[in-house]
């Protein structure tokens, strides 16, 4: 079965997106069979991977209101170890329909586990940063959370508030879910992220969780997104590319 | 009844308060400002100015803000800092005194702790049941 991965936050820019699509494709180099599902409408991660959303219904709302199955709805990306469950418009549409109905929460649970699960070594959910259904629906899917911590633009506040979204969702559903750890993005080293830590007086709380790897800022990260392509493909050598490699090494080595 | 002139030992603490300012040295005030996390957005920023930048986004421009504080630091007479501290204004435009504005500071340590103290409750409760 495959582990199912969301990479959540409390609020926008603070590289979700960016996280979701490079850990996919670092772990589809190392030959890890992954799904990338986009559980955002504002379709960030669909349009980084280059998956146009042509053919229609071929999306995660097709699949969310019971018209098509997961299988039929992923789209195969030029990396063959990677497959997209594209979002686009339509999923906004799709989760106000569904926004009154406790038993949609666990919707997405429900079709990656049952569909798609077996097929993937892992599904990597990019989360939307709003706190309605589709939060809760890709917080409600997860194995394991992942969250993106950018030193200057969060506080200790952000970090709570997701802990409380995510306790909120294992009373509700039960789901088993636990926290894989904290990444920091566009930091330099285990300097920076320790000083965030120290400033917020997180040190003995969140040290164990943060991961080895550290995200650097890098003006590659904004080219590899207007190419349309993941920047481990589009430029490995740079400084985030490099560590997004590492980073999907650490990830892979935390769950074989 | 006086003993010496007062004028006399007005002018020289001037002098001896002009020449610490002429001698402080402003890189480590700035690192100690930063280390110990005094300044925060709701202080003063002025644009100092804009230029744009050499690089291959004709968009990006480089902006320079000066960040302005009432800063106090107390120095022994080894030079050494006994006391560093923002003298917030109030609301009346008047700065609170150190005792008030250690109080908030104290105060907002406090509520610091019960944050993390409840993100550690809740990692252990979602990581270990």
């Amino acid at each position: 079965m495959g582990i199912v991965l969301t990479i959540s936050g409390p609020k926008g820019g603070i590289g979700k997106s960016v996280v979701a699509v490079n850990l996919a494709a670092a772990l589809a180099l190392y030959e890890k069979k992954v799904l990338l599902v986009d559980c955002d409408p504002r379709g960030c991660a669909t349009e980084w991977t280059g998956v146009a959303l042509g053919k229609a219904g071929h999306d995660i709302a097709s699949v969310l209101n019971g018209t098509m199955e997961t299988s039929e709805a992923v789209v195969q990306t030029p990396l063959a170890w990677l497959d997209v469950l594209p979002a686009g418009f339509d999923l906004f549409v799709t989760a106000l329909g569904m926004s009154g109905d406790v038993s949609g929460q666990t919707r997405l649970r429900q079709v990656l586990h049952e569909d798609a699960s077996a097929r993937y070594a892992y599904i990597i959910i990019d989360a939307p940063s709003s706190w309605g259904i589709l939060s809760v629906m890709a917080l409600t899917a997860a194995d394991w959370h992942i969250a993106p911590v950018c030193p200057g633009m969060m506080t200790g506040t952000d970090c709570l508030a997701l802990l409380r979204l995510i306790t909120h969702v294992r009373k509700t559903h039960r789901n088993g879910s636990k926290i894989g750890g904290f990444v920091f993005n566009r930091c330099h080293g285990a300097a920076d992220s320790q000083a965030f830590l120290d400033r917020q007086s997180l040190s003995t709380q969140m040290a164990d969780l943060v991961f080895a790897t550290h995200i650097p800022s890098d003006p590659e990260i904004g080219t590899a997104a207007e190419h349309r392509t993941p920047l481990v493909l589009d430029n490995i050598k740079s400084p985030a590319g490099a560590a997004f490699l590492r980073f999907g090494k650490e990830i892979d080595q935390m769950f074989t | 009844m006086k003993h010496t002139d007062p004028r006399s030992i007005q002018e020289n603490e001037k002098k001896l308060v002009d020449t610490l300012f002429a001698a402080v040295d402003w890189q480590a005030v700035t690192q100690l400002v930063l280390e110990k996390d005094l300044i925060s957005l709701k202080d003063h920023l002025d644009c100092r100015n804009g230029r744009p930048e050499d690089c291959p986004d004709p968009s990006a421009c480089r902006l320079g803000f000066e960040i302005r504080v009432p800063l106090s630091l107390t120095v022994d007479r080894k030079g050494e800092c006994l006391d560093i501290g923002i003298c917030r204004e109030n609301r009346s435009g008047r700065t609170d005194p150190p005792e008030k504005t250690a109080k908030i500071r104290e105060r907002a340590g406090e509520k610091q702790e019960q944050l993390a103290a409840g993100i550690a409750a809740m990692i252990h409760e979602i990581n270990q049941s």
